[in-house]
């Protein structure tokens, strides 16, 4: 070795010493990782494209980093890497990692309803959203995601009646999504690729029953970026909110789509209610934004990331909301009165947005949408299960759901902050949650 | 194992693994990328691949050399394009400790292009063959060489500025 060669290897020596030590709950971010990949991949296929790594072959070379290192993160074998984790505000039980809180049919019994996981007819169904108390929207599919028929589900009795058949456009790239249901209507998008643009069409149908329209159409310049991100319908239109080009109006009674004015980078959270910035936009900014010497990158961590929806705005009124400073080295995501998130002591942390009624949960917060401004989806730790959480009571409850035998696990998800439907399968049925019924 | 059923038996031989390799694992990922972020972020990738591979990467003996492998190339090949797809679980931050010697070194490592810093960390902290170099990255032997030299005469030619700069 010369001495380049030599002042190269000290100088790799000296940095990996100061190296991050492993997080103390590393073995639950794996696994909610390795969950959440194996969902999103079975639902979209994006991901899959991207395992290509290859195995090494079966080589014995002593890597220093083992030879140099015996002691190295010498853990307890039993799997409660978790517990070991010290300094933190969590109390310790909430660290424990076999404790599950009670059923979700114990903790919220008059909100929850299980029902058949497939038709009388035999056929399989999405649960979509709830139109009142007792009724149920679904969708059946011709294929996978391709839904081709809209049908109300009594969930007193369990029968079904036929609203519309739905019709999916010739080169559509995105299936029938996010269906909504207001002022007597329910709406829906699909997309279709135009030469090189994406061209979102907005659908809507009487609930009582009808042929679906297309009410509007939305053009998205950059097709690889854009998308819908939200819908709601209101008094006298569909709101369209999309990823990069803002919130849309159109009306029921017809004429062009517009933007709402002042709405660009803003995103649907609950109409009125808009937000920025959305999960994208504040992952970009925070990356763009990282210093490029060490040095100032460890400054700029200090620095809290901004937290999804920091700031809101009413559409209608133009009364904006801003939330409080947040401590550093969290990551987090707001509803209209809610901000939750993870901090590096391993739990759920929520509070309002002005900074007060803080409350500390046991899990990982995912970062769906807050639910009716106070429901949030967590792991729980170790992964052994899934919470739905009140923030508003601080109460928690565990739906159910575990690993299937290879070790997979569908997560629930809430994806929209306006919906009162959590649906789920469970045990061959499906798991109906109405978010509503629970005070 | 005898007495414990076999898919808990392979789920605690993972996560014995996850908790006595993390460090190690992390200051790889801390060489390769140069900030504990990226480190923790391709750590915690590599673990996930090989938990998906565990019983057939058990079975070879060798499941670190299977995250080193699965790091050093999503670093090299294809990092930063997956990162869109992590959305829906918005992990803690830890605070963590970053470098703050200006060791000029390390600095110039920064300027490097991912795969011939990844052939210096595996040759100079690692201390693999080429060869064994080669076959972790998925690239000829001509090549390790050759990314090796180039970095090495960029590494010497900033050091002789900073001498020049100094006298």
């Amino acid at each position: 070795m010369n001495d380049m060669e030599s002042a190269l290897a000290r100088a790799l020596a000296d940095a990996a010493s100061r190296a991050p030590k492993a997080p103390t709950d590393l073995m639950n971010r794996v696994d909610l990782r390795y969950h959440g990949y194996r969902r999103r991949r079975g639902a979209t296929g994006v991901v899959a494209a991207l395992a290509v790594v290859a195995v090494a072959g079966g080589s014995t070379v002593a890597l220093r980093g083992l030879a140099a290192n015996p002691a190295d993160g010498v853990r307890p074998a039993d799997g409660t890497i978790a517990a070991v984790a010290s300094g933190g505000a969590m109390p310790p039980e909430n660290r424990r990692a076999d404790k599950l809180p009670p059923p979700v049919q114990e903790v919220w019994p008059r909100a929850v309803r299980e029902i058949p996981a497939k038709l009388p007819d035999g056929k399989a169904f999405q649960p979509r959203l709830l139109v009142d108390d007792d009724t149920l929207l679904i969708t059946t599919e011709a294929s996978f995601e391709k839904a081709d028929r809209l049908l109300t589900y009594d969930l007193a009795t369990g029968s079904t009646k036929e609203v519309a058949r739905i019709v999916t456009p010739a080169g559509a790239v995105l299936f029938p999504s996010d269906f909504t249901v207001g002022s007597g209507r329910i709406a829906w998008w699909t997309a279709k690729k135009d030469g090189g643009a994406l061209t979102a069409d907005i659908w809507t149908v009487p609930v009582e029953g009808g042929t679906p329209e297309v009410l509007g159409s939305i053009a998205l310049p950059d097709p690889d970026s854009e998308h819908i991100d939200g819908l709601a319908v209101t008094g006298d239109s569909v709101i369209v909110s999309t990823r990069a080009a803002g919130v849309w109006k159109l009306p029921f009674t017809g004429g062009e789509p517009r933007r709402i004015e002042g709405t660009e980078g803003y995103h649907l959270v609950q109409w009125p209610w808009l937000g920025t910035p959305d999960q994208y936009a504040r992952d970009k900014s925070a990356e763009t934004a990282a210093p490029p010497t060490s040095e100032a990158r460890s400054g700029a961590r200090d620095q809290p990331k901004e937290a999804v929806f920091a700031r809101l705005r009413n559409a209608e009124t133009g009364e904006e909301r801003e939330t409080a400073p947040l401590p550093a080295g969290g990551s987090w995501l707001c509803g209209l009165t809610w901000c939750a998130g993870n901090t590096a002591d391993h739990g759920v942390v929520a509070r309002h947005h002005d900074g007060t009624g803080e409350r500390r949960l046991p899990g990982l917060f995912s970062f769906n949408m807050i639910g009716l401004d106070r429901f949030a989806i967590a792991g729980l730790p170790a992964f052994k299960g899934v919470a739905l959480i009140d923030l508003e009571t601080g109460k928690s409850a565990d739906l159910g759901v575990r690993r299937d035998s290879d070790g997979s696990m569908s997560i629930p998800t809430i994806n929209r902050a306006d919906s009162r439907l959590l649906a789920y399968p469970l045990d061959g049925k499906q798991m109906i949650v109405d978010l509503s019924a629970i005070s | 194992m005898p007495g414990c059923p076999r898919l808990s038996c392979v789920e605690d031989d993972y996560e014995r693994f996850v908790g006595e390799r993390a460090d190690a694992l992390l200051r790889y990922g801390y060489l390769l990328t140069g900030n504990p972020h990226d480190a923790a972020d391709l750590v915690q990738e590599g673990l996930v691949r090989l938990r998906g591979a565990w019983s057939r990467v058990r079975r070879k003996h060798d499941p670190e050399r299977y995250v080193r492998t699965t790091m050093t190339r999503l670093h090299v090949n294809i990092w930063r394009l997956r990162r869109r797809e992590q959305l829906s679980w918005d992990l803690p931050e830890e605070p963590v400790t970053d470098v703050h010697d200006d060791g000029s070194v390390w600095k110039v490592l920064e300027t490097l292009p991912k795969k011939q810093r990844a052939v210096l960390v595996l040759r100079y902290y690692e201390d693999l063959s080429d060869a064994e170099i080669a076959e972790i990255m998925g690239i000829s032997r001509g090549t390790v060489r050759s990314q090796a030299s180039r970095a090495l005469d960029k590494l010497r030619a900033t050091e002789l500025a900073s001498l020049e700069s100094t006298r």
